[in-house]
């Protein structure tokens, strides 16, 4: 009897190990120059788009994103780029995307660089020893045991004379985070792929091109992994990129030509679907994870409705002021829809709906005492 | 003579300005009919919650009392009278937003929503069943109607199944069209422009039984 009953144990031990070790997180790490005087606006929407598709495909796919790295305005620095991908700390089946919006140049110099460009953050000309190789940032998410590793940065790549190469092992040793979905073609590119794509929007020598929609190569990327999502193209991440270089060709009349480097493995039965939860809600929130955690709480379909409903005062009492508003954008994260709503009668409406799956929050403001005072969302459904 | 010409092509920009200010822009258009369409979303997922309350306990029937008050804030007038403006100019008031049903493949006459709600909160059913065959999709794209409005409408199919005593007793399957309303609200202090959607009447354009 002992015999067995050690068997089921070590059996259930084994199945939890196997079990957790198939749980697929992703681990966006965004880097956005959002406050710069002529392209701020660019950055700050190729930030919402990111946050926004990562978003769905989070949903569709019952993924675990780490919401937390992401970095704009004058958090966009080199203190916390080491610091956040030296923390990171990820497993064998995890996903890792970096994204970078921003300025970028080229040291004429430099060999060492080779295609990919120097990033500025959020740093001027005469701080140009703070800028940051994307080879620095190759090199160190290589040391990751992460199954899949995006390195996106839609930045210029243009030469300069001023620019001095950097060490991408510089920083060693410094101290340093749904109905319609193809859902079987976007597993096969998060889920089912293997190794490393880094892109950069534009090949050396030339500018990238950023209206202030957002950069044209981020939107020629996210437009490709629509596409995929409705059941078009080819789902490889060498096609993708592939077919991203031809959008942003197209866009930017042949101006802007991103190169890339894809080693990946291609389609393997090695790495198994993500662990779906089942209730497959989701929030997001960049830098906001107090109210993301509160969001994500109200909307998770485990509660009951009246459990839901008795979360409202907690969450109003200890995170908004008594007159705090909620401002609604539609799916484009433009459109202003509603007038705006007290934050109790939309947490009331959040517990009651059975439609919402997570909230994306675009944009908090807090008050002196650390308190939020005007939430700007949209919602995922 | 000059002077004329320059006050004609500005009064032609101002003009020709005013008209793009209140285009509907395509990207608009869609995220707005998109937002309709989760209304009716909305709409549908609540109908459960509020049906056949009447043998549950008081708790349940507050909440299904909270579900009402949400869904009739989906629709033009909240379930009340509303204020329009004809063809004339003149502030008038419309009557109440209605829902048609069908009963046994046959049209029922329209009802006021607010009345509809409570009836089917009141229905002496075991189990209800809301469902809309994936098939919510718009039937007709806004327009503009002037003073800020636009009209458009949706489609859905809509099956509602009802059980009482262990016997299937209601299996109505209707096509429905439902008004989509959307005013434009100028905020001058911000410059913005606020969307507000609303849900109308919702009209049974044909069934199957």
């Amino acid at each position: 009897m002992k015999k067995v009953l050690l068997l089921i144990a070590a059996f259930t031990a084994c199945s939890y190990q196997h079990l957790k070790a198939e749980t697929v997180k992703v681990y966006p790490i965004i880097f956005c120059n959002t406050e710069d005087e002529k392209i701020g606006m660019s950055c700050q929407n190729d930030q919402y788009r990111f946050v926004e598709q990562l978003g769905i495909i989070e949903t569709a796919l019952g993924l675990d994103v780490d919401w937390t790295m992401a970095f704009t305005g004058n958090e966009c620095n080199k203190p916390n780029l080491e610091k956040v991908i030296s923390n990171l700390d990820c497993g064998t089946n995890d996903v890792i995307i970096f994204y970078y919006s921003g300025h970028g140049v080229h040291a004429k110099a430099d060999a060492a660089d080779g295609w990919l460009p120097q990033m500025c953050l959020n740093y001027n000309s005469y701080d140009q020893d703070k800028f940051v190789p994307v080879t620095y940032v190759q090199s160190k998410l290589k040391g990751k045991p992460a199954r899949l590793c995006l390195i996106l940065t839609d930045c210029c790549n243009n030469e300069a004379e001023w620019v001095s190469v950097k060490s991408a092992s510089a920083s060693d040793g410094k101290p340093a985070n749904t109905g319609n979905i193809d859902i079987a073609r976007l597993k096969k590119l998060f889920c089912e792929s293997k190794g490393t794509v880094v892109a950069t929007s534009s090949k050396r020598g030339q500018v990238s091109l950023g209206p202030k929609e957002g950069g044209c190569f981020s939107m020629a990327f996210w437009d490709e992994i629509y596409r995929i999502e409705s059941g078009q193209g080819e789902a490889t991440w060498k096609a993708v990129m592939e077919q991203t270089k031809k959008l942003t060709l197209e866009y930017t009349n042949n101006k802007q030509e991103p190169v890339y480097k894809v080693d990946v493995d291609g389609i393997g039965g090695s790495a198994p679907p993500p662990v779906n939860t089942g209730n497959n809600t989701v929030v997001i929130a960049v830098g906001e994870t107090e109210l993301a955690n509160a969001f994500k709480r109200i909307v998770d379909g485990s509660y009951s409705n009246t459990q839901r409903l008795g979360m409202v005062d907690g969450i109003v009492q200890s995170l908004f002021t008594s007159d705090a508003q909620v401002l609604m954008v539609g799916r484009n994260l433009t459109t202003r829809i509603g007038l705006p709503m007290s934050i109790s009668k939309y947490l009331e409406e959040l517990a009651l709906s059975k439609t919402v799956k997570g909230v994306n929050i675009v944009k908090a403001s807090k008050n002196a005492n650390g308190k939020y005072n005007q939430i700007t969302i949209s919602e995922i459904r | 003579m000059k002077t004329k010409i320059a006050i004609l092509v500005l009064m032609l920009g101002t003009f020709s300005m005013s008209l793009h200010a209140e285009r509907l822009s395509d990207e608009d258009r869609a995220t707005l009919e998109q937002h309709a369409l989760e209304k009716i979303n909305d709409f549908i997922s609540y109908l459960p919650e509020i049906a056949a309350k009447s043998n549950k306990s008081y708790e349940e029937k507050q909440l299904a009392q909270k579900y009402i008050a949400k869904t009739l804030e989906l629709f033009i007038g909240e379930g009340n009278d509303y204020e329009y403006i004809d063809a004339a100019g003149n502030r008038r008031m419309h009557p109440a937003v209605t829902m048609q049903t069908t009963s046994r493949g046959f049209a029922n006459p329209p009802q006021p929503m607010k009345r509809y709600l409570q009836r089917l909160m009141a229905l002496p059913y075991q189990t209800v069943e809301v469902d809309t065959c994936q098939a919510v999709r718009i039937h007709s794209h806004l327009r503009e109607t002037g003073d800020g409005w636009y009209v458009g409408s949706a489609s859905f199919l809509q099956v509602f199944r009802a059980t009482r005593d262990g016997r299937l007793v209601v299996n109505d399957k209707d096509l429905k069209i439902v008004t989509i309303y959307v005013k434009r609200i100028h905020i001058p202090e911000t410059g913005e422009d606020i969307w507000v959607v609303y849900l109308g009447d919702m009209r049974v354009r044909s069934s199957w039984k």
